[in-house]
C-alpha cells in the first residue's frame, strides 16, 4: 500500500528529471547541427567572387551558391567591438571593448565597459555551446583579452590555438611596439613560448582546427568550431604563389576596379535598383591619371591583398572539404562574414610614425618594404590603404572605424542543413553581429544569457523564408571614436568626423542610398530628429557611449586635404589622350 | 593612405633597385669567366660605360683565350678594359651589346734556365672584344619601370656569342703582345637559377651557370720568328656564381670557373689541351646613384706543376650607366635624391 501510494510520485519524479534531460537526448537522437563560424579579418562587403570581386575565392564562393547571401548585415565598426558582440551578443559599449584598447580616449580610462576586453561576467558563444553538449573550439585571432581568466580556456572553449593580439606578423611572433614587442599566443589554456614550425596564421589556424575537430570526433558530440582567421588583416603577408597571383592584375588601377565591382554587382543581383557608386575620396586621385609606376607600386599593394584573400579561401576550401571526408558537411551551419570595413587608415603608418619609439622598432623589425618584390614577405608591412578599401566596400562610402556603411556591413554568407531557402539566393534582412549569439542559444534551446541586447535571432527566417529579422521599428546603433551612427528600418543617421563626415547628423535613406550619398537632414527633419532623439536617449544611456574627449579622428580635419566634391574626368587636361589620325591619312613629309 | 607619399617613394625605390641591379654590370678580362650577375636584366635603354682595371700575375697572358703557357716565365699584367654596353629589346626578348677595349702593358719575365732572366714586355691597345647576348628563357624585356621593378630572374636562360678582332698591336716575333693576331669567340648559354622566391635588394641569392665553347681562328705570324701557325682546337669553359646580397647594397659571391682547351698546333708542334680550374670571390656594391663597383679575386689550383696554368687576378670594376627616364625621374626630383 505504501508502495502503492509512491509509485504516482515516483513516476513523477522520472518524468521530471526525463524533462531536464529531454532537451540533450532530443538532440542527441537528431544529431545537433555542428556550428562553424567563418570570421576573417578586415575583409570589405566586396572582396569576395559572390559579392562583385575579381579576387578568386572559389570555396567560399561555392559556400554562397550552396546557401544564401545577405546583404544588410552589419558588425561594429573595429576589429575587438565586433568579436566582443559576436561573442556575447552585447553592445560592445557594455562588454568592455567600448572602443579598441589602442585608442582608449582619457575619459573613458577605468570606466567600465571601456576596459578594451571582453568583461568576465558575459557568457561567451564558447559557454553556451559547451552548455548546450557542443565540444567548443577556438582557432585564430582572439583579440578579447590576454589575461588568463580572459583567454579562451577561461571562456568556455574546451581546444583552442590563438592570437591573443589585434594584429601582427602572420609569420612569427612580431608585434608592432616597443613596450609590447612579442605577439601571445595560447594553445590549449597555455601560453605559447614560440610558434609551431611553419607557422602561417591562416595555414597553422586552419591545421589546428581540423585537428581539434579530428580529436573530438570520439567523444561523439557536435561542435562550434569558431576559426577566426587574422587575414586578410594587414600586413598583407602571404606566401607563394599566392604573393605573385595577381602580379600586374591592379595595374588598372583602383578607378577601374571601382567601376568593375560595381558593375559585377549588380549583374550578381546584389544592389537594388537605384544604388550608386560612392564617391571616389576626394583626396585620392583617380587612378586614370596615374604614372604606370606608381599605379604598380599601388597595385602590388592590393595584389597582396587579393592574393591574401585567396590564400584565406584555400584554407577555408580545406576545412570545408575535411567536412565532406568525414561526412558533417551536410549536417554543418556555416556562418562566413568579416568583422568589419577594410582598413583604410594605414594605422600601421599612425602607430610607427618618425619621432615614436615604435618607429625604431619598426626600422629593426618591419623596414623590409623598400621594393615590389620584398613586400608581402616576412618583416615587411604592407597595408594597402584608403584607395583600396574604397575599393573593398564598393559600393559603400567609408571603411574600418567609421560608422559609414563601408566600415560596418559585411559579406555574409549562411549555409543551413536542411534549409528552405534557395541554394544561391540573395536577402537583404536588416542583420547585426549581436544576432548571432541569439540565433545559436535558441537554436540549441537555451535562454540568452547576458541581458540586454538589440540582437534578433536568425532562425524564424533561416527556417522560414517567409520571415525576416527584424521589422521596421527595430533599430542598431553604432559609436567608435567619436564617431556614431543608428540604422532604423532603412532609415540610417550618422555624424562622422571631418572631412570623411560633417561632424553633423546626417540623414541617408538606405533603400537606395547605399553610398550614403544623398544627405536627407534638412528634407526630412523630422525623421532625422526622431533618429537622432532615439540615440541620445535610448541608444547611448542604455548602451554605456561615453564620447570620447580625444580621439585619434579629431586631427583627420587638418591632415587630410579640404573636401570637395569630385567628378569624374576632372580636372580637365589630365584625362587627355593622344590622337592617332586614321592610317590612310599618314604621310611622310615631302622633300 | 598618403598617395602621394607612396607614389615618390615609389620612385625613390624604383630607382634604388634599377641601380641595384645594374651593379651586375662588369667586365672581366678573361672573358671566359664574366663576372657574378653579368647576366641579370635591367631596364632597356640602358646604357653603360664599365672601366675595368686587372692586375695579374702568373705563366700567360691574360689576353690569350688559348692560355699558352710560358714555362719557366712569370707574367705581370696590369690592364685596363673600357667600353660601351647597350640593353636593348630584340624579337620580344632582353639582349645586350657590349663593345670592350683592352688597354695596358705586360710583361714577361722568363728565365728558360739560363741564370739570366730575359725581359720582354708590350703595352698599347688588345684586340677590341664584341658580346652580343639575348635571353631564351625567362623574363621578357623590361620596357618600362614596372618591368624593372619586378624582375625576377627565376630560371633564365640566354643565348651569347662573343668575338675579338684582331686589331690590337702585335708585332711578329716578340715574346708577349696585347693584341692576339686571330679571331676568336665563343659561344654559350648563360643560364641563372633564382635560389628563394624573393627577389629584391637584400633578399637576392642566385646560382649561376655559364657552359661555352670558345672557337679561335689560326695567327699565321705565330712563333719566335713570326714564320709558324698557331691553331687550336675548340675549347670548352663552366663557369659558375653562387651570388647573395649581404645587405640591401652589397652583395658577394663566390666563383669558380673550369676551362678545357683545345689541342694545339704551332708549326709541326701538338700539343694536348690543358685544363684547369680556378676559384674566387667577389663583392659588389653602388657608390652613387649611376656608378657600382666591383671587386674580385681569382687564382688557379692545383697548379703547383711547371706545366700547369697559374694565374691570379685582383680586379676592380667601375660601371657608370644611365638611362633617359631615370636621369629625367632624378632631374624632377621624383626619385627623392
Amino acid at each position: 500500500m505504501y508502495c502503492q501510494d509512491k509509485r504516482p510520485f515516483r513516476l513523477l519524479i522520472i518524468c521530471f528529471f526525463a524533462l531536464l534531460v529531454f532537451p540533450y537526448s532530443t538532440h542527441a537522437e537528431q544529431k545537433q547541427p555542428n556550428i562553424l563560424i567563418i570570421l576573417t579579418d578586415d575583409m570589405g562587403w566586396a572582396d569576395v567572387g559572390s559579392f562583385g570581386s575579381e579576387i578568386q575565392t572559389p570555396n567560399i564562393d561555392k559556400l554562397a551558391m550552396g546557401g544564401v547571401r545577405f546583404t544588410n548585415f552589419y558588425t561594429n565598426p573595429m576589429c575587438t567591438p565586433t568579436r566582443a558582440t559576436l561573442m556575447t551578443g552585447v553592445d560592445h559599449h557594455v562588454a568592455g571593448a567600448g572602443t579598441m584598447n589602442l585608442f582608449t580616449a582619457p575619459n573613458q580610462v577605468g570606466r567600465r565597459g571601456y576596459e578594451g576586453w571582453l568583461r568576465e561576467e558575459y557568457k561567451t558563444l564558447g559557454d553556451v555551446m559547451r552548455q548546450a553538449g557542443y565540444a567548443t573550439y577556438v582557432t585564430g585571432k582572439w583579440d578579447l583579452g590576454r589575461f588568463p581568466e580572459l583567454i579562451p580556456r577561461a571562456r568556455g572553449f574546451d581546444r583552442d590555438f590563438v592570437m591573443l593580439d589585434s594584429h601582427g606578423s602572420h609569420y612569427d611572433m612580431t608585434n608592432l611596439y616597443t613596450d609590447n614587442p612579442k605577439l601571445m599566443f595560447t594553445e590549449d589554456g597555455k601560453y605559447l613560448k614560440k610558434l609551431p614550425r611553419g607557422y602561417y596564421s591562416s595555414k597553422t589556424y586552419t591545421d589546428k582546427m581540423i585537428s581539434f575537430i579530428e580529436d573530438g570526433r570520439k567523444t561523439g558530440k557536435p561542435f562550434f568550431a569558431y576559426l577566426a582567421y587574422q587575414a586578410p588583416h594587414d600586413p598583407h603577408h602571404v606566401d607563394e604563389p599566392w604573393r605573385s597571383m595577381y602580379q600586374e592584375v591592379y595595374d588598372k588601377g583602383w578607378t577601374h576596379f571601382h567601376r568593375e565591382r560595381f558593375k559585377a554587382q549588380h549583374e550578381l543581383g546584389l544592389l537594388p535598383e537605384g544604388v550608386e557608386l560612392a564617391e571616389r575620396y576626394w583626396f585620392l586621385p583617380d587612378s586614370e591619371v596615374l604614372a604606370p609606376i606608381t599605379k604598380a607600386m599601388l597595385g602590388r599593394h592590393m595584389e597582396l591583398y587579393a592574393g591574401m584573400m585567396t590564400n584565406v579561401d584555400h584554407h577555408i576550401g580545406r576545412v570545408i572539404q575535411y567536412l565532406k571526408d568525414i561526412g558533417e558537411y551536410e549536417n554543418t551551419v556555416v556562418i562566413f562574414f568579416g568583422d568589419n570595413g577594410p582598413e583604410g587608415n594605414n594605422t600601421f603608418e599612425a602607430i610607427t610614425a618618425p619621432g615614436l619609439s615604435n618607429n625604431i622598432f619598426r626600422a629593426r623589425n618591419w623596414s623590409q618594404e623598400h621594393h615590389i618584390n620584398v613586400l608581402g614577405t616576412p618583416q615587411s608591412y604592407p597595408e594597402y590603404g584608403p584607395g583600396w578599401a574604397q575599393i573593398s566596400t564598393t559600393p559603400f562610402y567609408g571603411h574600418k572605424s567609421f560608422p559609414s556603411e563601408g566600415g560596418i556591413r559585411n559579406a555574409l554568407i549562411v549555409k543551413m542543413p536542411d534549409s528552405k531557402h534557395e541554394a544561391g539566393s540573395i536577402r537583404n534582412d536588416f542583420m547585426h553581429v549581436s544576432d548571432i549569439m541569439l540565433t545559436l542559444t535558441e537554436l540549441t534551446g537555451q535562454v540568452y544569457p547576458n541581458g540586454d541586447t538589440s540582437g534578433r535571432s536568425w532562425l524564424g527566417m533561416l527556417k522560414d523564408p517567409a520571415k525576416t529579422v527584424r521589422g521596421p521599428d527595430d533599430w542598431v546603433g553604432w559609436e567608435i571614436m567619436g564617431a556614431m551612427g543608428l540604422r532604423k528600418g532603412n532609415w540610417k543617421i550618422l555624424n562622422n568626423w571631418r572631412p570623411y563626415g560633417t561632424r553633423e547628423w546626417q540623414l541617408f535613406d538606405l533603400s537606395s542610398d547605399w553610398a550614403e550619398r544623398h544627405d536627407l537632414a534638412k528634407d526630412k527633419p523630422n525623421v532625422l530628429k526622431e533618429l537622432v532623439a532615439l540615440y541620445e536617449n535610448e541608444y547611448m544611456p542604455k548602451n554605456n557611449i561615453i564620447l570620447p574627449n580625444r580621439a585619434l579622428s579629431e586631427s583627420l580635419w587638418w591632415n587630410k586635404p579640404l573636401r570637395f566634391p569630385m567628378y569624374d574626368e576632372y580636372p580637365p587636361g589630365l584625362y587627355r589622350k593622344q590622337y592617332i589620325p586614321p592610317t590612310d591619312m599618314l604621310a611622310d613629309p615631302k622633300d | 593612405m598618403n598617395v602621394y607619399k607612396k607614389t615618390r617613394a615609389s620612385h625613390l625605390v624604383v630607382t634604388c633597385v634599377l641601380l641595384t641591379v645594374l651593379l651586375a654590370f662588369s667586365v672581366t678580362a678573361a672573358a671566359v669567366s664574366l663576372p657574378p650577375r653579368f647576366y641579370h636584366k635591367t631596364l632597356i635603354g640602358t646604357n653603360f660605360t664599365p672601366i675595368l682595371g686587372l692586375s695579374m700575375d702568373g705563366n700567360v697572358n691574360p689576353l690569350d683565350p688559348s692560355y699558352t703557357i710560358n714555362a719557366d716565365a712569370n707574367i705581370d699584367a696590369n690592364i685596363v678594359f673600357a667600353g660601351y654596353a647597350r640593353n636593348f629589346a630584340l624579337f620580344g626578348r632582353s639582349a645586350q651589346f657590349a663593345y670592350l677595349q683592352p688597354m695596358g702593358d705586360i710583361s714577361i719575365r722568363s728565365t728558360y734556365g739560363s741564370a739570366n732572366p730575359i725581359d720582354s714586355s708590350a703595352n698599347g691597345f688588345g684586340d677590341p672584344f664584341f658580346e652580343f647576348n639575348i635571353n631564351l628563357i625567362g623574363p621578357g624585356p623590361q620596357r618600362n619601370l614596372p618591368d624593372a621593378l619586378r624582375y625576377n630572374p627565376g630560371f633564365s636562360v640566354d643565348f651569347l656569342a662573343d668575338l675579338s678582332v684582331p686589331l690590337g698591336e702585335y708585332n711578329k716575333g716578340e715574346a708577349i703582345n696585347m693584341g692576339m693576331n686571330r679571331f676568336w669567340g665563343r659561344i654559350g648559354l648563360p643560364m641563372i637559377y633564382q635560389i628563394g622566391d624573393v627577389w629584391g635588394p637584400g633578399h637576392r641569392t642566385s646560382l649561376e651557370i655559364i657552359p661555352a665553347v670558345i672557337l679561335y681562328g689560326d695567327n699565321d705570324d705565330y712563333g719566335p720568328t713570326g714564320n709558324l701557325t698557331q691553331s687550336t682546337d675548340p675549347g670548352f669553359s663552366i663557369a659558375a656564381h653562387l651570388t647573395h646580397d649581404l645587405s640591401d647594397n652589397l652583395w658577394a659571391s663566390l666563383d669558380y670557373t673550369y676551362l678545357q682547351l683545345g689541342d694545339s698546333e704551332v708549326g709541326p708542334i701538338e700539343t694536348d689541351g690543358e685544363n684547369f680550374s680556378s676559384v674566387g670571390a667577389t663583392i659588389g656594391t653602388q657608390l652613387t646613384r649611376n656608378l657600382v663597383l666591383d671587386l674580385g679575386y681569382q687564382t688557379t689550383i692545383n697548379d703547383s706543376d711547371p706545366g700547369d696554368i697559374r694565374m691570379s687576378t685582383f680586379s676592380f670594376s667601375l660601371t657608370f650607366f644611365w638611362a633617359p627616364l631615370l636621369d629625367g625621374l632624378h632631374r624632377i626630383g621624383s626619385d627623392m635624391e
